[in-house]
């Protein structure tokens, strides 16, 4: 019997609302590992069909793509709930779970309409883990995330139900046509390709600390996911993640806050999976899935550790950081671990996933794509593996007071590392693994003897510009600036207008009410002048005559007369 | 002071090292460039430079602003 590795997961969530504070934690953490255990005993092949509403949904299609990415956000769900154990909120807990869930159910999916039902839940659920942040700009920024991703669901919802009305279900590459254009652009906002990137750098440092490691993992891995199965080989693709691995590392240069100088990263780091995809042969595309697999895990240890300085210090700005490696070396140490690794140093994972999509432009006969994406590879390892450590835990030391970092959240550090580390060292496991049956060889001597010299020389320079990369109290203007400052003013502008406008429209109605509420005081009476003055009366007899109220009340004996009559018929009419 | 002299001997040191390798191996390289000596030495310090004089240039054009620009909402 199959069961959708989801279920453990949305059972965790769903008893999050009935047990009590401390067992919180151990019970998600339980949906997490009950998850890995479904993925890993996934039979190559397994399906799992339902119907629901006359539709056939296939939930479970468990082939080599969809396993190698279930497999990683199921690992991944285990380590970031280990690092939230400690956590009490049970609404926080629920989301994250939900988050992760959906995030399953969307990689494993059979069929457009499944993955988009999960799609839609996922976008739902993270935006409410955005919202368990604490800083005051959290709650705006899961605002604006949610609006991002209910159009960017729009899209797929738009794009699927064109594939549908073509007879087209099963998840393979989308035929030329409108579907197609709808469902890249949906799945390139969730994948933060520029310039539909900013919800990611926006909103991810504003979630709680735990919160950003599950953010850090699923939402934009999923759009790879995605654009492997429905795009591989297009062009676009290939310069779209190009422009997205330079555009992370520029900014992160002007970067002050760690956890939005991470955020940079995501972008960049998914422009390789990207250009990947875009170049479309066996070696990239097994590129892009190992490299989604490797960032996953990296990338959680590197929130993880950017999370943990902000446990202890309360602090997440360069400028407000320094000197506090003597205080925490076991986080410098397992960061350390996480920034290797995405930097490509050999003997750690990104070494063995980064290096197969450049290998892949090298024999595709891209030499422009290579050197820019080994460019991007310089900035990776200048602001994570340099000036973020560098001026987070060694620079200046300030009067930063350091509180104990929990021991779960060490321990998911731990775990995180040693994976990142075993993948480096034996990556044959995870090559066994991928989809496309590539060749590829990463421990050549020329690969480990360029991938040093680039790492050098970029530390070399590192050394000599080191004035020039403090942190600056400042923020980066980017693409959110269209709706945090044009259109917010313009819809601003346009409530401020309409409530003008219904003042006025108020003050008007208000006006007219006063000028007609005399003559609703008694109508006999207006009728009757109204009556003299066609028949002659003039305005002065109207204006003048004195009010006579038995004038207009008809006398008590009529209403006798009337009541009686009635009351006689109606006995008539019943008898 | 002492310890970052030792980090810039080790540096000096290993890229000493991967030059001496690089020399010692068949070439292998995809496009005349690098078969050049230490070319992706030199690729990763003109690169490193580069993304920062270009990226502080972009901040300096208009990208950065104080950190109230957004008011409130920041």
């Amino acid at each position: 019997m199959t069961v959708h590795p989801a279920l453990p997961l949305l059972l965790a969530a769903a008893l999050q609302g009935v047990v009590r504070g401390r067992r919180r934690g151990p019970v998600a953490l339980a949906g997490a590992f009950g998850a890995l255990a479904a993925v890993a005993g996934l039979p190559g092949g397994a399906e799992l069909h339902v119907s629901l509403l006359g539709s056939e949904l296939r939930l479970v299609q468990a082939d080599a793509l969809a396993r190698v990415f279930a497999l990683v956000f199921a690992a991944v769900a285990c380590l970031a709930t280990l690092y939230a154990l400690h956590v009490r909120s049970a609404s926080e807990h629920a989301a994250t779970l939900l988050y992760a869930g959906s995030s399953l159910g969307v990689v494993l999916a059979g069929d457009w309409l499944t993955l988009l039902l999960f799609w839609e839940l996922m976008a739902v659920s993270s935006g409410v883990v955005v919202w368990h942040g604490s800083h005051r700009r959290t709650r705006a920024a899961g605002f604006r995330y949610v609006y991002v991703h209910l159009g960017s669901g729009a899209l797929v919802l738009a794009g699927v139900l064109l594939l549908h009305a073509a007879g087209t279900s099963g998840l393979e590459a989308v035929p030329e046509g409108t579907a197609r254009w709808l469902l890249l652009a949906g799945v390139a906002v969730n994948a933060a390709v520029p310039p539909m990137h900013a919800w990611l750098t926006d909103s991810y440092p504003e979630a709680s600390v735990t919160g950003s490691v599950f953010l850090s993992a699923f939402t934009t891995k999923t759009a790879v996911y995605v654009m492997i199965r429905a795009f591989p080989g297009l062009e676009l693709l290939v310069w779209a993640g190009v422009a997205m691995a330079l555009y992370g590392v520029v900014y992160a240069v002007l970067e002050n806050d760690i956890r939005r100088l991470l955020a940079y990263h995501i972008v960049s780091q998914v422009g390789y999976m990207v250009a990947g995809v875009g170049m479309g042969t066996a070696l990239s595309l097994d590129g892009s899935a190992a490299h989604a697999f490797c960032h996953v895990l990296y990338k959680a240890l590197l929130f993880m550790g950017a999370g943990a300085v902000l446990a202890a210090t309360g602090r997440r700005k360069l400028t407000e950081l320094g000197g506090i490696a003597p205080r925490m070396k076991v986080v410098v140490l397992l960061y350390m671990v996480g920034a290797l690794s995405i930097s490509g140093m050999p003997l750690f994972s990104g070494f063995v996933s980064k290096s197969m999509v450049v290998s892949a432009a090298a024999e595709g006969g891209r030499p422009v794509v290579e050197m820019l994406l080994l460019l991007a590879s310089i900035g990776t390892f200048l602001h994570t593996g340099l000036k973020l450590p560098y001026f987070t835990f060694f620079g200046a030391s300030g009067a930063v007071e350091v509180r104990p970092v929990p021991r779960n959240m060490l321990a998911a550090m731990g775990l995180g590392a040693a994976l990142c580390t075993a993948l480096g060292l034996a990556p044959g496991w995870l090559y066994a693994r991928l989809p496309f049956g590539a060749a590829y060889e990463p421990y050549t001597v020329d690969h480990v003897v360029s991938a040093l010299q680039l790492l050098l020389g970029t530390g070399v320079a590192f050394a000599l510009l080191l004035p020039k990369l403090a942190g600056q109290t400042t923020v980066s203007v980017d693409t959110d600036w269209l709706y945090r400052r044009p259109l917010h003013r313009a819809l601003a502008l346009a409530v401020a207008t309409a409530e003008r406008g219904g003042a006025t429209l108020e003050r008007a109605g208000r006006t007219l009410l006063g000028g007609l509420a005399p003559l609703a005081d008694n109508p006999h009476r207006v009728l009757e002048r109204l009556a003299r003055v066609f028949a002659g009366g003039g305005r002065a007899e109207l204006r003048d005559a004195p009010y006579d109220p038995d004038r207009y009340r008809p006398p008590v004996g009529v209403t006798v007369l009337w009541v009686t009559a009635a009351l006689g018929v109606t006995a008539l009419l019943l008898g | 002071m002492r310890g970052r002299a030792w980090v810039l001997g080790a540096t000096a040191a290993a890229a000493g090292s991967t030059i001496v390798v690089e020399a010692t191996i068949p070439p292998h390289a995809a496009y005349p460039w690098q078969a050049l000596p230490a070319f992706d030495l030199v690729y990763g310090f003109l690169g490193c430079a580069l993304i920062v004089v270009a990226s502080k240039a972009l901040g300096h054009a208009g990208v950065q602003k104080p950190e109230s620009y957004y008011g409130d909402d920041e």
